[in-house]
């Protein structure tokens, strides 16, 4: 019986004016970012935004001081022969030398593009590994100098979404900004290729430990959702599974995994998303890599509980180098109104710490960001369609932005 | 046309319900030598769709750290695309619903399929589908009263 007479039209009416004006509407012209203080262009141009491309999107690199430890690269994982990375670029609070992003101009074949975080020049260009493959993610070790890259293969136009078939390959710079190599990565403990997809791949400052995410390639409706956190270090391997709390969704996920420098802690968000705003309780926690294989929420401990109505919801936790603070970005707001608070936590005891900085009001529809150590990338997508990637420093006082590169960023990792 | 819609309620956005349409529609081509279909097409087209309007979300939930997310929402109040405060409402109020329970009532409501084919698209049961229509409607009932 239906709990309110008419809901039924009402919603047969809802679901068709939403689809028809859909159909009807299109963007004539995007609104120059000189207009930006206008409200009444700015009207305009948020109805016309949700038609824009993926590919419009800016950012901002936030440094926020302190150091990241950055020894070189062990080979305890089954990488190809690993070479020590040169300096330690963040010993004295200096950001690491380079990002990496992947450039959305061109969809069909989106290349990382190496940049100086500093300057925004572009330094290199990482091509597709091989015809019929494309980039799906990279994460850094916080160096700015050594990443690793995920390939799958094109099984359609959204190439990116659950892509079951894959590679890992690790990419290292000279101190300049160009490619020293780029080999292939064995991934220890990883599923059969073609039956999990993996995601979120991290690897520890020393290189002796690699994790990442498993997810059952297969889209059937289940009860609940199960995710595996695979840890490989040291020639042994841990599966923790992560079923987010009150998880009846299939959209329930893990992700933002965080190693320490010497992958003793390990860092993860979890939550779910729907049309971009969170619907179920999800979380930020810390986990000892030591533990043995099992539940996930048995052997972690919470550091951050999303507020599923309101916000703030958890976007990335990362580890200092010794694991001991927890750098916990979380979301505020809505598209348009979108905030963000960069709080210190001790990961032992779970409690905040300092709140680092916080930012409010930004211009972008909703934010991606990347935090690595002290540093946090962020980045959003500018209503105005501006495709700038904005450096922000605290170094001279204040987070002032200032312009790296115009590119549709993707990717972005260092 | 209509395919693009049922996914654009899936997944909130034209963008991504186009790709999902156009995707569904390359695996379609590329595995056509190795499926019977049976003149079941658009119910396989549209279990497809399902399924990869799911993809989507997932996708946006890995994309939180690394990739920019997708537009907000037709009916969003950001988005204000949509006249007339009480179809936004409920729209929200629906966006807010377990997917499950979002699908069920896409596919009754936008597609009007009777119980058996929503079955056979969710791969549930009859009873299932009675269920959680009935369970959606409850729940967005008592959102719509919390909202006033």
């Amino acid at each position: 019986m239906n709990p309110e007479p008419g809901l039924d039209d009402r919603l047969r009416d809802a679901f068709q004016t939403a689809t028809d004006t859909v159909a009807t509407i299109r963007p004539e012209v995007l609104a120059s970012p000189s207009s930006r203080l206008d409200p009444s262009s700015r009207r305009r141009r948020e109805r016309l935004t949700m038609f824009a491309p993926l590919t419009a999107a800016a950012a901002v690199v936030l440094a926020v001081g302190a150091a990241l430890a950055v020894p070189h690269l062990a080979s305890a994982v089954h990488h190809a022969a690993a070479t020590p990375t040169a300096s330690t670029p963040a010993a004295n609070g200096e950001q690491p030398p380079f990002v990496l992003m992947q450039d959305l101009n061109e969809p069909r074949d989106p290349s990382f593009e190496v940049r100086s975080a500093v300057t925004g020049q572009l330094t290199a260009t990482i091509a597709q590994p091989r015809h019929g493959a494309g980039w799906l993610a990279a994460t850094g070790t916080g160096t700015g100098r050594t990443f690793v890259l995920m390939a799958g293969s094109s099984s359609g136009i959204q190439s990116a979404y659950d892509t079951c078939s894959w590679n890992t390959y690790t990419l290292r710079l000279t101190s300049s900004g160009t490619i020293t190599s780029l080999t292939p990565l064995t991934v220890p403990g990883t599923p059969d290729n073609g039956s999990m997809s993996i995601s979120a791949p991290v690897l520890s400052a020393d290189g002796s430990t690699l994790a990442y995410v498993a997810t059952p390639c297969s889209n059937i409706v289940r009860a609940s959702y199960q995710d595996t956190i695979v840890v490989a270090s040291r020639g042994t391997v841990h599966r923790y599974t992560v079923t987010v709390p009150g998880g009846t969704n299939a959209d329930a996920s893990v992700g933002g995994l965080s190693l320490s420098a010497n992958g003793g802690e390990l860092s993860y968000v979890t939550g779910e998303t729907t049309f971009s705003y969170p619907t179920t309780p999800g979380g930020a926690w810390v986990l000892p890599t030591s533990a043995p294989s099992g539940q996930a929420v048995q052997r972690a401990h919470e550091i951050f509980t999303d507020n599923t109505r309101r916000g703030p919801w958890a976007n990335a936790l990362v580890l200092s180098p010794d694991g001991g603070t927890g750098y916990l970005l979380v979301r505020t707001g809505g598209p348009y109104t979108l905030g963000y608070v960069l709080s210190a936590y001790n990961t032992r005891t779970g409690a905040p710490l300092r709140v680092v900085h916080t930012w409010r009001g930004l211009p972008f529809q909703t934010g991606t960001e990347v935090v690595g150590g002290d540093h946090a990338l962020i980045t959003g997508w500018d209503p105005n369609q501006a495709t700038e990637v904005n450096l922000v420093t605290g170094a001279a006082g204040a987070y002032l932005p200032h312009a790296l590169a115009k590119v549709a960023v993707g990717g972005l990792a260092w | 046309m209509g395919l693009v819609r049922f996914a654009l309620l899936l997944t909130g956005d034209q963008a991504s319900a186009e790709d999902v349409v156009q995707d569904v529609f390359l695996g379609l081509y590329r595995s056509w030598d190795r499926i019977r279909l049976d003149g079941n097409e658009l119910a396989y087209l549209r279990a497809s769709i399902m399924n990869r309007s799911r993809s989507v979300h997932r996708a946006r939930f890995r994309a939180r750290l690394h990739q920019p997310t997708a537009a907000p929402p037709v009916w969003s109040a950001e988005a204000a695309a949509i006249d007339g405060e009480d179809r936004r409402e409920l729209l929200a109020a629906v966006a807010a619903l377990p997917r499950h329970q979002r699908e069920v009532l896409v596919l009754k409501y936008f597609l009007d399929l009777p119980e058996a084919e929503i079955a056979q698209t969710m791969r549930i049961s009859r009873g299932t589908v009675s269920s959680r229509t009935a369970r959606a409607l409850t729940a967005l009932a008592r959102q719509l009263k919390e909202q006033r």
